[in-house]
Parts: C-alpha cells; sequence; structure tokens
C-alpha cells in the first residue's frame, strides 16, 4: 500500500482521483490546491507518490515538481493534467516527474502509471481481478490420456 | 493570419475536442449546429467559465452551460455516487475543469500546433446575467445543443486593425 498526495486545484479532480486511489487500495494521506501548498505538504508528510495537475494558481505543477525535487531527489512524482501538448510533457519529465497522465483519468490508466513506478505494487483491483477470474472459471477438465500404447 | 481567422481556428479546434469529449467521454449526444457566430454580445448563461488564453496567442475563452446539462455533466464526471449534498459544490467545479480539459485538448490544435500557448486556472461563475459588451475585440460563438439544454463556446479577442 502506497501512501499518496494528491495535486489538483479542482475539488472534483481531487475527489474522483482520491477515490480511485482509495479503490485500487493505497492511502490519500494529504491533498493540496496549488504547487506551493504541495510543497509544505509533501515536508510534513513524506508521501510515496504525489499525483500533481500542471494549470493552477500560485505555483504551477512543473515548478511544484522541481521544488519536491530539491527537497527528495527521490520524489515519485505523476503529472495528471488536461495539457496534451507534447512540449509540456517534455518539460515535465526534464523537471523530473516519473509519469504522466492525461485527462480525463481512468483507473486503469493511474492503474499502470503506478505500477510503472511501484513494479513491486501489485493493487487491490488487479488481485481482486485475479481472484474473481479464478472464482469465475468454469471447472478444469485435465485432458484424457491417449493411450498410445 | 487575421485575428478573425485566428478565432475562427481556435473555435475550431475547440469545438471538435468538445463533441468528442461530449460523445465518448460523457455519452451525452450534443450537436453543433455548423455555425461560427460573429457577435458584438454575449448573453452569459447561469453558469459560465472563463479560461485565458495566453503566450503565443491572447484570447478569453468563455464557456456557458444550462443548468440542467451541467448537473448531467456532473454526474457523468464523477467517479462513482456523488451525494446530493456534493452537488452544489462539484457542479462548479466540474463546469470548471470540463472547460479546461477541452480547451488543453484543443490547444494542439490551434494555429502553429499551439507552440508557446499558456492557459489559466479555470474561473467558473454562477448567475452571471450580465451582458460582456466589447471594445474592438471580436466574439465568436459556437452553439451545441443536447437534450438537456445547450452550451456555448465563445472566443474573444482583438480584432483592431482588421
Amino acid at each position: 500500500m502506497l501512501n499518496i498526495l494528491v495535486v489538483d486545484d479542482s475539488l472534483i479532480m481531487r475527489r474522483n482521483i482520491i477515490k480511485m486511489i482509495e479503490s485500487l487500495g493505497h492511502k490519500v494521506v494529504g491533498e493540496a490546491k496549488d504547487g506551493q501548498e504541495a510543497v509544505e505538504v509533501y515536508r510534513k508528510l513524506k508521501p510515496d507518490l504525489v499525483t500533481m495537475d500542471i494549470t493552477m494558481p500560485r505555483m504551477d505543477g512543473l515548478g511544484a515538481v522541481k521544488e519536491l525535487k530539491k527537497i527528495d531527489k527521490n520524489a515519485k512524482i505523476i503529472m495528471v493534467t488536461s495539457h496534451g501538448q507534447e512540449e509540456m510533457v517534455i518539460d515535465a519529465i526534464r523537471s523530473g516527474a516519473s509519469g504522466y497522465l492525461l485527462k480525463p483519468v481512468k483507473i486503469n490508466k493511474l492503474s499502470d502509471s503506478i505500477q510503472k513506478i511501484f513494479p513491486s505494487m501489485i493493487d487491490q483491483t488487479v488481485s481482486e481481478q485475479k481472484e474473481t477470474t479464478l472464482l469465475e472459471s468454469e471447472e478444469i477438465l485435465l485432458p484424457e490420456i491417449e493411450d498410445l500404447a | 493570419m487575421k485575428n478573425s481567422e485566428i478565432l475562427k481556428e481556435v473555435l475550431t479546434a475547440i469545438v471538435y475536442r468538445a463533441e468528442l469529449f461530449m460523445t465518448d467521454e460523457m455519452k451525452i449526444e450534443a450537436k453543433f449546429d455548423g455555425e461560427f457566430r460573429s457577435m458584438e454580445k454575449i448573453e452569459l448563461k447561469k453558469y459560465t467559465t472563463t479560461i485565458g488564453i495566453g503566450g503565443s496567442i491572447n484570447l478569453l475563452f468563455y464557456v456557458s452551460y444550462n443548468e440542467l446539462l451541467l448537473e448531467k455533466l456532473t454526474r457523468a464526471f464523477s467517479y462513482g455516487k456523488i451525494h446530493e449534498s456534493e452537488l452544489a459544490e462539484l457542479r462548479e467545479s466540474a463546469a470548471g475543469e470540463i472547460a479546461n480539459m477541452i480547451l488543453g485538448h484543443a490547444v494542439n490544435d490551434f494555429p502553429n500546433r499551439g507552440k508557446g500557448v499558456t492557459i489559466t486556472p479555470p474561473v467558473t461563475v454562477e448567475d452571471a446575467k450580465s451582458i460582456l459588451k466589447t471594445n474592438g475585440n471580436g466574439i465568436m460563438t459556437a452553439v451545441f445543443s443536447t437534450p438537456y439544454g445547450n452550451m456555448e463556446f465563445n472566443v474573444i479577442g482583438l480584432i483592431k486593425g482588421e
């Protein structure tokens, strides 16, 4: 289970991402509405992962990523933004982001991004899907071995 | 490129992304009537979101929503069920986020592929019944109709010298 900080100036986006994270079996330890607040909260909570919007008041997501990397060079950050421009993606990665998600966020894409950064993590959805598959699968019949003799 | 041409190109990109967003993501049938209207003034609906487009292009972007349509969009956009007590707060936030998303995706299709274009965080105003007058600015409007009411996209920019 990961401790995650969610940063977005939009209430509905924070709410959606928090609910997705929780349904993936991780814990949201904090939220922030802009880059400056994100830096302050990060210092206090030291989360395992941050989801970071780009376009925000006071300090944007790119500025916040740079600041977080000064605090902790190993900080793991997924940019979550509506800005689909290639130059924006490149800027984000250069600033130190570990991943990039285009809004609207889908739970499977969020899960994939987390898995790429934390390969050893198996989220709740994945394990539940496996369990369901096992429960739903029909009885496995071993093929009869023909007597070739 | 003339300012009026820039307005039309920007609004064309926005309309294209809005159609995709409404049908693919929100599963709401939205019809654009195909007309880009040059306006002298616009009457804002109950919920209006403003986003500034800066950098290599300097425009204002306004999205106006009918109340029922915005409620449907809020419910469609929310992950999981929403409590009625949350609706009012989420509705305002959804108005801003939807406008932000449509514009963010459209930037790639702006003139010069949107290079150097920046967008400000959205600001949503409720009960904005004022008439927006312009002084030397051009307004171009595109209207979408849905089973739950209309939404209007407006871009506003300087057209002096044309």
